[in-house]
C-alpha cells in the first residue's frame, strides 16, 4: 500500500516537474548544446556551420583582445570579490544595528540597483564628460579651471572610471546579508553581550561567521555579474581605448555584429561559461558553502 | 450541486478548446489552399502576406539622427503606397537609431532568415552585402532592370557595371544618383574671426583654425566612436591629392595601410582633434553634430544629407541655417563614390509576390519623382534628372551652396566606409583613434594595427 503511494506521488512529481523540464530543455539546454556544438564550427551566420575541431579555441587563446579581455575580466572579478562584496556586507551590518533612518537608507542605496544598466551607463556617460561633467567641474574648483581629463576615453583612466559605475551598487548583497542577519538568533546576542563583546566583537566574532555561506553566495553573485557585465561597456568605451576596458561579452557580440564570426563568438561563450563554473565550484569550496554555518 | 458546477465549467473549458482549435484549422485550410493556388501559378485572391488582395511589403527604415532620412523615408512610403494602391502596400518598422543601428539590427535579422523585404543603406557594409550576394539571399534584379526602358535610362553606367556580377547577375540595384561630400562651416564664425571665404589648401585651412581659435571658438566638430565618420571624411580627403593617395582609396579591401599617405592621413587626423571639443575624444556623431548646430563649433565634415537637420528645430535653433555654407575640402576636394557602392537589394526571406512588391520599390527610387526630391532634400543628383528652375527655386540656401561647389569639384575621392573593411572600422578605429590623439600610440602603430586587422579580415573571409 505504501508503495503504491509512493509510486502515486512519484507520478505526481515528474507530472509537476515536466512543464518546466520541458522549458529548461527548449531554453536553456538546447540553445546551450547548440552553442557548444557552434563553437567547434566555422559559422558567418550565412551558410551552415563546418566542423573545424579546436581551431576556434585555438585562435581564441592567440588573440591579444581576447587576453587583454580575460586580464580585464579578472580584475573586475577581484574588485568584485574584495570590494564589491565587502562593502555590501559592511552597509548590511551597519543597517542591522537599525539607527534612526535605516529603513530609509535600505531603500535608497537600492534605487541605483533598480536603474537598468543601460541607463546608469548613459548617466555615468555624463558624469564623466570631459568638458561639462559634474566630476570635472567638480574637481576644477580644487584643481584650477584647466584642470581636463577624459575619464572614459583616457586609457589612464578608463578601466578604474568604468570600474566605479557598479563597484559601489553592492544592494542586492546588502539586502540577502541583511535578512540573513535579521534571521540570527538573538540568544546568540545577548550570551555575547553577558560576556561583555562590544558591537565590533559581536560583528566580527559572531555575525561574520555566521555570514559565510551568504558572503559566499554574494561573490558568486557578484563574479558571475562581472563575467557578463555587457550593457555597461558597450554603451560607454566599447571596451575601448585601445583594449583597455574589453571583456569577454562585448568581444563575444562584436565577433558576431563586426565579423559574423557566430562560432568564434560561441567559444568565447564558452570559455565564459566553463570559467563560470570553475569560480562558483571555487568559490563554494572557499567558503565551505556545503557546510552548515555553525559547523 | 458542486459536481453540477464542476462539470459546467469543464464543458465550457472544453468548448473554448475545441473552438480554438477550430479556429487554427480552418486558418491552416485556407493557408493550404493558397499555397495550392501559388504552386499551380494561379493568382491567389488573398495570398500570403495580404489582406484583401493587398500584398504587405515589410520594410524596416529608421526615422531619427540628424539627416534627412526622415523626411526622405516618409515621402516615399507615402508615395509608393499611394501610387500601388490596391496592389502593394509597405508595412514599415520605424527604427529609432542611427545607420548604424539600422546596419546592425539587418545583421541579426539575417542570421534568423528574417530580412525585411527591402534592403538599403548597404554601402557602408560592402563586406555583408557581399556576404549576401555569395550566399544567395538577395533576389536577381537584372531581369526587372532588363525589363524596365525607365530604371536603365535612370541608373548610372558605372554602377550598373560595378552591381552587376561576373556572371551577369544583379543582386544589389545600381545608384541613379550621387551625392558629393564635403564641409559645413559657420559663416559668422568665419567672418567674425576675419577669414573672407573657406580656404583652398591646407596651409590656410590650418591657418583658418588658427584664426577661428583666437577669435575664441572651437573651429572643429569631431568625433571618435562609430568609425569615427567626420574626422575621417576630412582626413582621408588629404589622399586626393596624390596619385599614390587616389591608388590607396581605389582598393577594395586594403590590406597594407604602413604606406605614406595614410601614416600622413593619421597625423592630420592628431592634428585636426588639437582643433576640436573636449567631448570629441570618446563622443559620438550625433554630439558632435549638436556641437555645430548648437554654435560651440565653426566647421562639420558631412555630407549634404545633413541639411535638412540645420533648419530643424529639434536640432538647431530658428535661424542657424542662414549662418551656414557649404564648401570642398581643401585642394578642390570632394569625397564620393559615383555609383560604386551597393545601396539597395530584395532578400529572398518573403514570398515572390511580396518580393515583386520590393522590386517595385527598388524601381520608384529610380523614377524621376523620387530622384528630384531625393536630391532637394538630401543632395544627391542625378545627370538624367537635372533640376528645374523651380527645383533649384525649392533649394534651401546651404543645399543652393552646396550645388554649386558640386559644380566647382577639381578632384573626387571614394570613401573609406565602401572600400576598407569592417573589422579595421570596427574594431581599429574606433578603438584606437583614441589612443592615437591622446599619444598612447603613434600614427605608425595605429597603420600596424589596421594592416593586422585588414590581414585578419582577409584571412577570416577566405574561410
Amino acid at each position: 500500500m505504501s508503495k503504491f503511494k509512493k509510486s502515486g506521488k512519484n507520478i505526481y512529481i515528474a507530472l509537476f516537474l515536466t512543464p518546466a523540464l520541458f522549458m529548461f530543455i527548449l531554453i536553456y539546454l538546447w540553445p546551450l548544446c547548440l552553442s557548444i556544438i557552434s563553437s567547434f564550427t566555422s559559422w558567418d551566420g550565412f551558410t551552415s556551420m563546418k566542423f573545424i575541431g579546436l581551431r576556434n579555441y585555438r585562435e581564441l587563446f592567440n588573440d591579444s583582445k581576447f587576453l587583454a579581455a580575460l586580464w580585464n575580466t579578472f580584475r573586475w572579478a577581484l574588485a568584485a570579490a574584495f570590494i564589491h562584496v565587502p562593502f555590501g556586507v559592511l552597509v548590511a551590518l551597519i543597517l542591522s544595528k537599525k539607527m534612526i533612518g535605516w529603513r530609509f537608507v535600505r531603500s535608497a542605496f537600492m534605487i541605483p540597483n533598480i536603474i537598468s544598466q543601460s541607463a546608469m551607463a548613459i548617466l555615468f556617460t555624463f558624469i564623466f564628460r570631459p568638458d561639462a561633467g559634474i566630476l570635472n567641474s567638480v574637481l576644477r574648483v580644487f584643481m584650477g579651471p584647466d584642470f581636463n581629463a577624459n575619464w572614459l576615453h583616457d586609457s589612464k583612466y578608463a578601466f578604474l572610471a568604468l570600474t566605479q559605475i557598479w563597484l559601489w551598487f553592492a544592494a542586492v548583497i546588502t539586502l540577502i546579508t541583511l535578512s540573513e542577519i535579521l534571521s540570527i538568533s538573538p540568544e546568540l546576542y545577548e550570551a555575547a553581550k553577558i560576556d561583555g563583546a562590544n558591537v565590533f566583537q559581536i560583528d566580527i566574532f559572531i555575525n561574520i561567521p555566521l555570514l559565510r555561506n551568504i558572503i559566499g553566495t554574494g561573490v558568486i553573485i557578484a563574479i558571475t555579474s562581472v563575467f557578463k557585465m555587457f550593457d555597461i561597456i558597450y554603451m560607454t568605451t566599447n571596451g575601448g581605448p585601445g583594449n583597455s576596458t574589453i571583456n569577454l561579452a562585448v568581444m563575444s557580440v562584436n565577433a558576431i555584429i563586426i565579423q559574423n564570426k557566430f562560432g568564434y563568438a560561441n567559444a568565447i561563450g564558452i570559455f565564459l561559461l566553463i570559467l563560470g563554473v570553475l569560480v562558483m565550484s571555487m568559490t563554494m569550496r572557499g567558503f565551505r558553502m556545503n557546510k552548515s554555518a555553525m559547523d | 450541486m458542486k459536481k453540477t458546477w464542476l462539470g459546467i465549467i469543464s464543458a465550457i473549458l472544453v468548448l473554448s478548446l475545441v473552438a480554438c482549435a477550430g479556429g487554427q484549422n480552418s486558418g491552416t485550410e485556407q493557408n493550404a489552399g493558397t499555397n495550392a493556388a501559388q504552386g499551380s501559378g494561379q493568382q491567389s485572391a488573398a495570398p500570403s502576406g495580404t489582406s484583401s488582395g493587398v500584398v504587405k511589403v515589410p520594410i524596416m527604415m529608421r526615422n531619427a539622427g540628424n539627416d534627412s532620412q526622415a523626411v526622405i523615408n516618409e515621402f516615399m512610403v507615402e508615395n509608393y503606397n499611394k501610387l500601388y494602391e490596391g496592389q502593394y502596400e509597405l508595412e514599415v518598422e520605424w527604427l529609432p537609431g542611427v545607420a548604424e543601428d539600422y546596419r546592425t539590427k539587418l545583421k541579426m535579422l539575417n542570421a534568423s532568415n528574417d530580412l525585411p523585404a527591402w534592403l538599403y543603406d548597404l554601402h557602408a557594409e560592402t563586406a555583408f552585402a557581399e556576404l549576401l550576394i555569395q550566399n544567395n539571399r538577395l533576389v536577381d534584379l537584372k531581369p526587372h532592370f532588363d525589363a524596365s526602358p525607365e530604371w536603365q535610362r535612370m541608373a548610372i553606367p558605372e554602377s550598373v557595371e560595378f552591381n552587376t556580377t561576373a556572371d551577369g547577375k544583379m543582386y544589389t540595384s545600381p545608384a541613379v544618383s550621387t551625392e558629393y561630400v564635403g564641409i559645413f562651416y559657420n559663416k559668422e564664425h568665419f567672418q567674425n574671426a576675419g577669414i573672407a571665404s573657406f580656404p583652398e589648401t591646407w596651409d590656410d585651412f590650418w591657418d583658418a583654425c588658427n584664426k577661428l581659435k583666437a577669435a575664441g571658438y572651437t573651429p572643429l566638430s569631431l568625433h571618435t566612436t562609430e568609425t569615427g565618420w567626420c574626422p575621417m571624411l576630412l582626413g582621408t580627403s588629404t589622399m586626393a591629392l596624390s596619385d599614390e593617395g587616389q591608388a590607396f582609396m581605389n582598393q577594395m579591401f586594403p590590406t597594407d595601410f604602413n604606406v605614406p599617405v595614410v601614416i600622413n592621413m593619421l597625423d592630420v587626423i592628431t592634428r585636426l582633434f588639437t582643433y576640436s571639443t573636449a567631448d570629441a575624444v570618446g563622443g559620438n556623431y550625433a554630439l558632435a553634430a549638436n556641437n555645430f548646430c548648437s554654435g560651440n563649433t565653426s566647421m562639420i565634415p558631412n555630407g549634404p544629407w545633413m541639411v535638412a537637420s540645420l533648419s530643424d528645430p529639434q536640432f538647431a535653433p530658428e535661424g542657424f541655417e542662414e549662418k551656414v555654407g557649404y564648401a570642398m575640402y581643401p585642394g578642390k576636394t570632394m569625397l564620393s563614390n559615383q555609383g560604386k557602392i551597393y545601396e539597395m537589394a530584395v532578400s529572398v526571406d518573403h514570398p515572390e509576390e511580396v518580393q515583386l512588391g520590393a522590386i517595385e520599390l527598388v524601381k520608384y527610387r529610380a523614377s524621376e519623382e523620387f530622384i528630384r526630391f531625393n536630391a532637394v532634400h538630401a543632395g544627391y543628383f542625378s545627370t538624367v534628372v537635372p533640376l528645374t528652375d523651380e527645383d533649384m527655386e525649392s533649394l534651401s540656401p546651404v543645399m543652393r551652396e552646396y550645388a554649386a561647389r558640386v559644380l566647382e569639384i577639381e578632384r573626387t575621392l571614394l570613401r573609406y566606409q565602401a572600400q576598407w573593411d569592417p573589422l579595421t572600422q570596427n574594431e581599429v578605429i574606433s578603438t584606437e583613434l583614441v589612443s592615437l590623439i591622446n599619444g598612447t600610440i603613434t600614427s605608425e602603430e595605429m597603420a600596424t594595427k589596421m594592416s593586422e586587422s585588414a590581414a585578419k579580415f582577409a584571412t577570416d573571409s577566405q574561410g
